[in-house]
Formats: structure tokens, C-alpha cells, sequence
């Protein structure tokens, strides 16, 4: 299924389309309901050389293809073939778009008092390419606001020459799917679900979740449970809307999840090409290395959030988050893990240290950093 | 041996013997469609109820059906008869329930069942809690107070964790701070964790076999050739999340 997206995605690129194509639309549609992901590549290899031969545009969407292969055969050597469908199909159509990656930042950092269109006018002047909405943390999107607010949102944005890169909240820290009260772990689902109704309207593929809670009053293994219940229940919702859900690994505050064998597991469980993974690379704190996190999730990264974090200096809120580069993340292992997996999506910082004047300015220089980090001089 | 010399042989036509044959199994086969052979003496081990819409923790009976895998029946509540005979019965998460259900749970017990009523009221609203209460005694003659929130406390960190989430602090009962476990003490001794929001049960009637602290949360008592076992901690979650404490509790339960 995932693959046959993929394909009529590839079909649709390299239009206007000769009289070939046609036909070929046809066999995506035969592969949209039929095919295994073998298949797919198969019919689109065999069909793309039909339209060569036909003298059409297919020439172009033979090469794509046969590199499509190619990843995909080295994807199933990496990681078995037991994840042979999710992951090529992750890997390929996950990102952004090829090439570079993209810069974003939080609506939720700019300055209070700030009008949303002041913010978008600073993000666009610091050179990010998108901005992260923050459901429930900002006055012009909260869980209130109408489909056509939103949409309104989306055009302002458009306006400012950026686009939505994601959405997220932090809803769930107060009404966590994780709740052992039936009620609020159905209003914990009512958020993830206005999240990906949102995130259609804002025309972006990804929101960020925070899966679960475990508390001294919550156990470890009910988290777990209930987390994999909603997953499953959001899975369809989720699919439907063509948006991915990425769960957060925020480690020490989750108490969660904590290491990215665990979280990989859990993602196994869940077992859907729409549910991966929101990856912090400031949360990982002394609990392990946020390079072997984007080594073993690779395709199922759906955005990265990026801060720097200080270990051993205490934790959350006030002392244990800082700038890019002043913290002990291993920058340059983190880069290079981003290389090795390929990813180019989007970055999106979150400077939970915010600066205490010029607020304004910590967007330009936050903005320089992640340049330099995407640049990989280091 | 010849049939017809041992006067084993009937005098029976192919046509009616082919009558005889059709009619009967078109009887058994409306009577099961129909439904009437559950009136007849129907047995079963063990029975997981499902309240449907009155039990407010699914996940209780999602528990249950894990612990017993396939060695119980799962029944729609309407579908349960009286008179069939059942060893015991689990009616999980319960919050509301019909009268006639109601009724005719006692009547199992009365006639020899072991009815397990784990109460899922910890997080119904105080309306709905008062109807709980009311249900239990009309229904089974039940005592039990409102839920008793373990975890209503503040902890000192809570404001660090303003933005984030918010753990609590035990509540103190009699003083002292309350463990997070029920602590049974039959059909064996075995600690279990508690489910935040507890209803103490009154002990005028029957003897307590579950305690948080000094409260009173579950008991046992006996009705006709039955017993009434009420859980004032639902344990189906700690049950589906393979708590192992839990299990070996209901497998006592069970083969008590």
C-alpha cells in the first residue's frame, strides 16, 4: 500500500503524460488495492520500460524506480525482512524532500505579546524554511480553534513564504494517553486526533506526540499497554489522513520508553508505516547517545527536534537544556548518524532554554547554528 | 447377532423413517437457533461478563480475558441465564447495572456461584457514583463508601514539573502514608498495586480480603450455596498488564 503510494506519487512527477501513461495509471490503481510491495516495484520497473519504449517521460521514472530498487534491497540487508515493507517505504517517502534538510522552529518560541504574523515575519527573516505549530500553546491555535481558523492560519503562513512543518502539543503531558481514567485517556485521543485533522488543514505530514506517562502512580507496564492501545486505535485516523505520528521520545520526563531498543520495539508493536518516531536529540540526556537513536530509527524518524542538552547538571526546566553547541551532545556524531541514515527531513529547533532579552535574537542565532550543523562544518 | 431375532427390529417405511429423521433435526437445529437449548442446564467454568455500555473499564475485561486466555467463556451480560450453572462468574469494571441483571447474578450466586464483582466506579463523577452505590445494595446488599483517592497528595517537585507531568504524592491514611497496593489476604496473602481511586467496602456484612492501608477494599461473603466477592481496586488492568501477582490471585480465585 505504502509502496503503491509511492508509485502513483512518481507517476504523477513527471507529468503531462503520454498516451503509456494512462495505462500505467491503471496498473497503479491495480497496485493501490492488490500488490505486495515486491509487486509494486515489479509492475512499475516493467511499466516505466513499457513507456520508454512508448517515447514518453517513463525514461526519468525508470531511473527513479531502479534507485528505488537499489535503496530498498539495502534497506532489507540492514534491518531483515521481517521490516522489509515499512522501512523502504519510510526511508523514501518520509522526508521532506531529497536534498537538504529543512530548518523550522516552534510557533510557541515567539516572544509573548508577539502577534502569530510578527512570529512569522521573524521566522521568515531568520531563514527557516517552516514553522511548528504548537497545539494548545499558543492563543491562535488552540483546541477551539475552528477548521476554518486554522485554515486561515495556514494562509498566513503561506503569506510569510513558509510552510507548516509539523504540529505538535504538549497537551498530553496534563491529559496523557497513558491516564488510568477512561475520560481523559478519550480526550488525550481527541487531541492526537484534532492534531491530524489540523495537520491536513495545514497541508503538513507529521504531528509530534507524547505517548505516555509513567509516574509513581502509573505503572511502567500500563503505559505501555495503554499506549500501544491508542496507537492502534490512532492508526487508521491516521493513515486516513495520509499523517504521520511521530511519538516523542522525551526519556526522562516520560519515564518512558527510555531506551531506543525499547522505543523500537514499541514501534514494532504498533506496526503501522503512519505511527514513527518525533526524535529529540536534547531529551536523551545521560540515558545514551542521540547519534545510535538515529542510527537504529533511521526510516521511521519523522522530524527531529533539536536542542543541546547539559548531562549531569541536574534535570528539566531550569538547568539541563541549553544552545545548540554549548551542551554535551556529540554534534558531529550526530551529524554524521544523519548522513548515514539519509535523512534529509526537517529539523525543528525547540530551545526550552529561551533567552532572557532580545528574545528576537535567539531565532537568528539558533537559525546560524543549525546552518552550521547542516553543513556538517563541525 | 440378527436384530430381528432379538426383536431389536421396528417396523419402520423409508418415507417415515426419512420424516422421522428430518423433522428431528430440524427441531435441533431451531432450537439452537432460537436459543432454547440454553434453557436447558447449560455448564460452564468459568464465566467473563461483559456489562457492555455499564462496564466503564474495558480494559478490565480486555484483563480478565488475557489472564483466562481460552479457558472461559465471554458472555454479553443479556445472554447469561439463571438456571444454567456456572462455578464462577466475573462481572468486571462495573459501574451501572441493569436490575435484571442484577437479579439474576444473585440467583447464580444463590445457587452455588462464585461471583466476582470488581467495581470500575473510581473515576465516575459523584452522580454517577451514588448510583453505583445505590445499584450495589438494592442489587447484592453491598455497603460500599465513595472512591478514596490514593494519590491526592502534592508532591514538593509538582511546581518543577508545572509545565510537564504532574506525579502526586500518597495520600496519608490514619497518618500514615498509604502504599500503593492492596494487600489480600485470600484466598492468599499477595500484594497487588492499587488503581489510584479505591472504594472502601463496608465489613458489617462478610470478611474482608483486601486491604489498602486500614481501609477495607474488598471483601467476600456468602449468599445461598454461593459466594459474593467484591473488588473495590480493579485488578483487570493490573491483569492485562501481566502483572503476575495479580494472575496468581485470580488463579486462586479460581481453584480455590
Amino acid at each position: 500500500m505504502a509502496f503503491c503510494a509511492l508509485f502513483t506519487r512518481l507517476l504523477s512527477a513527471s507529468r503531462p503524460q503520454k498516451n503509456g501513461d494512462s495505462a500505467l495509471a491503471g496498473i497503479a490503481h491495480t497496485i493501490i488495492f492488490w500488490a505486495t510491495p515486491e509487486d509494486a516495484l515489479r509492475l512499475g520497473a516493467a511499466s516505466a520500460a513499457a513507456n520508454c519504449l512508448a517515447g514518453s517521460p517513463g525514461a526519468t521514472r525508470l531511473g527513479h524506480i531502479r534507485r528505488l530498487q537499489n535503496e530498498i534491497r539495502l534497506e532489507t540487508i540492514e534491518t531483515g525482512p521481517e521490516h522489509f515493507r515499512y522501512d523502504s517505504f519510510l526511508r523514501s517517502s518520509w522526508s521532506a524532500q531529497e536534498g537538504v534538510m529543512k530548518k523550522s522552529i516552534g510557533d510557541n518560541m515567539i516572544p509573548r505579546g508577539w502577534s502569530f504574523e510578527q512570529g512569522l515575519e521573524l521566522v521568515k527573516k531568520a531563514g527557516y524554511d517552516g514553522i511548528e505549530l504548537w497545539l494548545g500553546e499558543v492563543p491562535w491555535f488552540q483546541m477551539n480553534t475552528t477548521d476554518t481558523q486554522v485554515t486561515e492560519l495556514r494562509r498566513k503562513v503561506e503569506n510569510a513564504g513558509l510552510v507548516v512543518s509539523n504540529v505538535s502539543t504538549g497537551l498530553h503531558w496534563k491529559t496523557p494517553l497513558s491516564a488510568r481514567d477512561p475520560k481523559v485517556r478519550a480526550e488525550a485521543i481527541r487531541i492526537v486526533e484534532r492534531e491530524l485533522e489540523t495537520a491536513q488543514l495545514l497541508g503538513c505530514d507529521a504531528i509530534l506526540v507524547v505517548t505516555g506517562l509513567v509516574t509513581q502512580e502509573v505503572p511502567y507496564n500500563e503505559v505501555y499497554q495503554r499506549c500501544l492501545d491508542a496507537m492502534q486505535q490512532l492508526t487508521p485516523v491516521a493513515a486516513k489522513a495520509r499523517v504521520k505520528i511521530g511519538c516523542e521520545n522525551c526519556n526522562s520526563e516520560q519515564r518512558f520508553l527510555l531506551t531506543p531498543r525499547e522505543f523500537w520495539t514499541f514501534l514494532n508493536e504498533v506496526d503501522s508505516p503512519f505511527v514513527g518516531i518525533h526524535l529529540d536529540v536534547g531529551n536523551i540526556h545521560d540515558t545514551g547517545f542521540a547519534e545510535q537513536w538515529i542510527e537504529m530509527h533511521g526510516p521511521r524518524i519523522t522530524r527531529i527536534h533539536l536542542k543541546d542538552v547539559m548531562k549531569k547538571r541536574g534535570r528539566c526546566c531550569d538547568t539541563v537544556y541549553t544552545s545548540l553547541f554549548i551542551g554535551d551532545n556529540d554534534w558531529p556524531a550526530i551529524r554524521a548518524a544523519l548522513t548515514k541514515v539519509r535523512y534529509d527531513g526537517w529539523l525543528i529547533a525547540e530551545m526550552e532554554a529561551r533567552y532572557r532579552y532580545a528574545q528576537d535574537q535567539q531565532f537568528y542565532d539558533t537559525a546560524a547554528d543549525m546552518d552550521r550543523l547542516i553543513s556538517a562544518k563541525l | 447377532m440378527n436384530p430381528k431375532a432379538a426383536g431389536a427390529w421396528m417396523h419402520i417405511s423409508r418415507r417415515n423413517f426419512l420424516h422421522g429423521m428430518t423433522a428431528s433435526a430440524g427441531t435441533l437445529w431451531s432450537s439452537r437457533v432460537t436459543g432454547l437449548d440454553n434453557l436447558a442446564g447449560r455448564q460452564f467454568d468459568c464465566v467473563v461478563l461483559d456489562l457492555t455500555s455499564h462496564c466503564v473499564l474495558g480494559e478490565s475485561l480486555q484483563g480478565y480475558q488475557a489472564a483466562f486466555a481460552d479457558e472461559h467463556h465471554c458472555l454479553a451480560a443479556d445472554r447469561l441465564d439463571s438456571r444454567w450453572r456456572c462455578r464462577m462468574v466475573i462481572a468486571p469494571g462495573v459501574g451501572m447495572m441493569d436490575p435484571a441483571i442484577g437479579r439474576m447474578l444473585l440467583e447464580l450466586v444463590q445457587g452455588g456461584t462464585r461471583l466476582v464483582l470488581e467495581s470500575g466506579a473510581g473515576f465516575l463523577s459523584p452522580a454517577e457514583t451514588a448510583a453505583h452505590q445505590r445499584m450495589l445494595f438494592r442489587c447484592f446488599e453491598l455497603e460500599v463508601e465513595p472512591p478514596v483517592d490514593l494519590w491526592s497528595g502534592k508532591l514538593a517537585d509538582d511546581d518543577l514539573f508545572a509545565s510537564r507531568s504532574s506525579p502526586h504524592r500518597r495520600k496519608t491514611i490514619d497518618g500514615r502514608q498509604a502504599i500503593p497496593y492492596v494487600r489480600y489476604v485470600w484466598p492468599r496473602e499477595i500484594m497487588v498495586r492499587g488503581f489510584t481511586r479505591v472504594i472502601p467496602v463496608s465489613a458489617k456484612l462478610g470478611e474482608v480480603i483486601g486491604w489498602v492501608g486500614s481501609l477495607a477494599v474488598a471483601s467476600k461473603r456468602p449468599v445461598g450455596r454461593g459466594t459474593l466477592i467484591f473488588l473495590g481496586s480493579p485488578l483487570g488492568p493490573a491483569l492485562r498488564a501481566s502483572d503476575p501477582e495479580a494472575r496468581s490471585w485470580l488463579q486462586s480465585v479460581v481453584s480455590v
